[in-house]
């Protein structure tokens, strides 16, 4: 056990921290959809063609193939910068990318990949759907066989992107009947064809990136097919250990530094009674004891990479990241929102104009999207903990 | 960077573990404790070396590291074992140090113990020594009182002290309460090293207390039955047991964190321990409660060791910097850079 870098370690961190500075936007994001989109395609161009792309994708692919201390470095440089983070590129990145890596095809890898890593293409998630969301196998969507196509009839939710996406992963049942895991398929939708209709679901936080999908009889080549034609399950889940590594290293890393703010915040805040709102002592308490569960998850962030490092898989702390990560962001919200008092109110449905609010409604997206709190409890009881199953 | 004990540390842990699991099992702790059982006990974690580990080999000591002892400890944690080791490795090193190589040899080999005083009232230090009123901890056989004065940590002479024991919640460990008044100074040090080394041991105790009551509470519902299923079939009680493991994940991290950060002399040092004992300490008072509470009727008898985790961590509350002094530090120590 050591908390040390190597030697080389250190020379890739201050490598990456140089071209950083050098490169990070100085503009915001845009809060606008399309404008949003165009800004993670164009920082990914530039990580592209700065030789950054794919940090943790395998060389082969073109990725930088990483290990796990690195990639950690790499995202502690980049909260350091404030750079973007994954955004709209993630399901590209994290989840298509990787399971085309894993599953796909030669000509699927050839074409996809590189536009991917190059930021020419977005890929939305098409998943959930209004009866199959925690319970993703009760899926319905249907897809018929018809000569070299899959025609694709039914309805898609909560597709983040879809209005920006060029690609979709769109998991379907193919096997009339059939139920459950079986009989599913997951096929690469092109997001232009005819009769795809998206529309925008406007969220609590006054913003509409996430949308409603419908398609009626989109007629989808055969070769889009992953895996095989029934095997769309296992597809799915080629992924798991992937995401468990990886996908919430940045939001652990942050978090301490959005405490910090927090903090700050709570300093420089006048209350109602003429003091600063870090003179209440249950304010501070909260805030504190928010700051001491950060530095434990970012304990669980070394921990993770060095279980992946080590063992190539992450340990029992992989499944747990992301329960607790969105739960005391929650805390840390509250406290925020009593820290503000009133003015924590004002808020013109952009994050613009109420970061602080903003972020406390973002909350229960944390603990819902991607396995929702209590789906990552039955995970850690079955999968960790081997409990008796529950269903 | 790595935060996996080794191949050696984990060997430490592993016999740890089927040595306290094999000579100090949880039934231990519903039949009375035997006469001197305990006297064998401290004996016992004398021989294996776990009294001297960090000590100087030419001090008698093993020449390992404080990660190595946060390993033994959250192991005595789980079983919940005696505290008595803690303040007696503390002491250890404050002789050592000191050249008080008799005391010190007398605590590593076990003839002797270490009890820590915890402040009852303020406490005051100048040449004479030190008064005011304490709790005495682990009082049995002491050889010396360990106590913390402002930035000073003191070693003062019992003899002469009413060190007999107070009925007390925590059976496992007797308890005294004294004036401090008139006992002998036989060291002095600075606090801060002390005071970090005792948080960091408590809190892999306390660790190693949210493990172990998981556990036991995991073993259980895979074995009862109610309206025809497993328990822990049911969400109601899965949820929480998987809730308490991740808490016990969560806090063993920073844990080991915090060794490290002390062992390099991190900047922030102070950030990382006075945050593992508050994780800690709530991890292990709420996996002890839902290991109460998911037993039903008989998590409330002494028929069941379950009661002895949720008196252990209240017990270990106040050790080294309760949670509010903990919190109201900690929040204004600068975020180290990465």
């Amino acid at each position: 056990m050591d908390l040390s870098y190597t030697p080389e370690d250190v020379a890739f961190r201050h490598h990456a921290r140089a071209w950083l500075t050098a490169n990070v936007p100085t503009q915001h994001r845009p809060a606008a959809v399309k404008a949003g989109a165009a800004f993670d395609m164009a920082w990914q161009r530039k990580l592209y063609e700065g030789g950054w792309a794919g940090v943790n994708w395998p060389k082969e692919f073109g990725g930088l193939g990483l290990s796990a201390v690195r990639t950690l470095i790499w995202w502690e440089e980049c909260e350091r910068v404030g750079a973007p983070g994954y955004e709209r590129t993630t399901i590209a990145l994290t989840h298509a990318g990787p399971t085309l890596i894993t599953r796909g095809t030669e000509e699927q890898k050839a074409f996809h990949l590189p536009k991917i890593l190059r930021g020419e293409a977005l890929w939305c998630q098409g998943f959930s759907e209004p009866g199959a969301g925690s319970d993703l196998a009760a899926l319905k969507t249907r897809g018929t066989v018809d000569g070299d196509y899959l025609v694709v009839n039914g309805q898609k939710t909560w597709t983040s992107g879809a209005a920006t996406a060029q690609y979709q992963e769109l998991l379907i049942r193919t096997e009339a009947g059939s139920e459950r895991h079986k009989g599913l398929t997951w096929i690469i939708c092109d997001m232009s064809l005819p009769g795809i209709e998206v529309r925008p679901i406007k969220t609590m936080m006054g913003e509409s990136d996430i949308n409603a999908t419908f398609y009626d009889d989109v007629r989808i080549p055969l070769a889009n097919v992953v895996g095989k034609v029934g095997e769309g399950w296992s597809v799915a889940m080629s992924t798991l250990a992937f995401e468990r590594g990886n996908t919430f290293l940045r939001d652990q890393i942050s978090l301490s530094g959005k405490v910090e703010r927090a903090i700050d915040l709570a300093r420089n805040t006048i209350t109602p009674n003429g003091k600063p709102a870090i003179a209440d002592l249950e304010i501070a308490r909260k805030l504190a004891e928010v700051k001491a569960d950060a530095l434990g998850l970012r304990a669980m962030a070394v921990a993770n990479v060095s279980n992946i490092d080590r063992n190539g898989a992450p340990g029992p702390e992989g499944s747990m990241v992301k329960l607790l990560v969105s739960q005391v962001n929650k805390q840390l919200n509250e406290a925020v929102a009593e820290v503000l008092g009133q003015p924590f109110l004002d808020y013109a449905g952009t994050k613009e104009s109420g970061p602080w609010t903003f972020d406390y409604m973002w909350g229960w997206v944390l603990t819902i999207a991607g396995g929702a709190t209590e789906i990552q409890k039955e995970i850690i009881a079955d999968r960790v903990l081997g409990l008796p199953r529950s269903r | 960077m790595d935060l996996i004990p080794d191949d050696q540390q984990q060997q430490i842990s592993e016999l740890a573990a089927s040595y306290l699991e094999n000579e100090l099992p949880l039934s231990r702790l519903h039949v009375p404790a035997v006469a001197g059982a305990s006297r064998a006990t401290r004996r016992a974690f004398a021989e294996m070396g776990w009294l001297s580990m960090a000590l100087p080999e030419d001090s008698g000591g093993a020449g390992l590291g404080l990660v190595e002892e946060a390993l033994i400890f959250r192991e005595i944690g789980r079983v919940v074992g005696p505290t008595a080791p803690l303040p007696i490795i503390l002491s250890a090193k404050i002789a050592d140090a000191g050249g008080l190589a008799g005391l010190r040899d007398q605590l590593v080999t076990g003839a002797g113990a270490a009890a820590l005083a915890i402040a009852e009232a303020p406490l005051t230090a100048d040449d004479g020594g030190v008064s005011g009123m304490a709790r005495i901890y682990d009082v049995e056989d002491a050889a010396c009182i360990l106590v913390e004065v402002g930035n000073e940590a003191f070693l003062l002479d019992p003899a002469g002290a009413d060190l007999s024991p107070l009925p007390w919640l925590d059976p496992g460990t007797p308890v005294a309460r004294i004036d401090l008044a008139g006992l002998r100074v036989l060291a002095r040090a600075p606090a801060a090293t002390t005071r970090r080394n005792g948080a960091l041991l408590t809190a892999a105790m306390l660790v190693g207390l949210s493990e172990g009551a998981i556990a036991m509470i995991r073993e259980y519902a895979g074995i009862r039955e109610t309206f025809g299923r497993k328990i822990g079939a049911y969400q109601a009680v899965r949820h929480p047991i998987a809730e308490g493991a991740a808490r016990s994940e969560h806090a063993k991290a920073l844990l080991y964190f915090a060794a490290l950060a002390m062992i390099e002399n991190r900047a922030d040092v102070d950030l990382q321990v006075r945050s593992a004992k508050v994780i800690a300490h709530r991890a292990a008072t709420r996996n002890a409660d839902i290991n109460i509470q998911l037993h039903g009727g008989i998590g409330i008898t002494d028929d069941l060791p379950a009661h002895h985790f949720m008196k252990r961590a209240l017990m270990l509350s106040p050790w080294f910097g309760s949670r509010k002094e903990h919190l109201d530090a900690l929040l204004h120590e600068p975020l180290s850079t990465i």
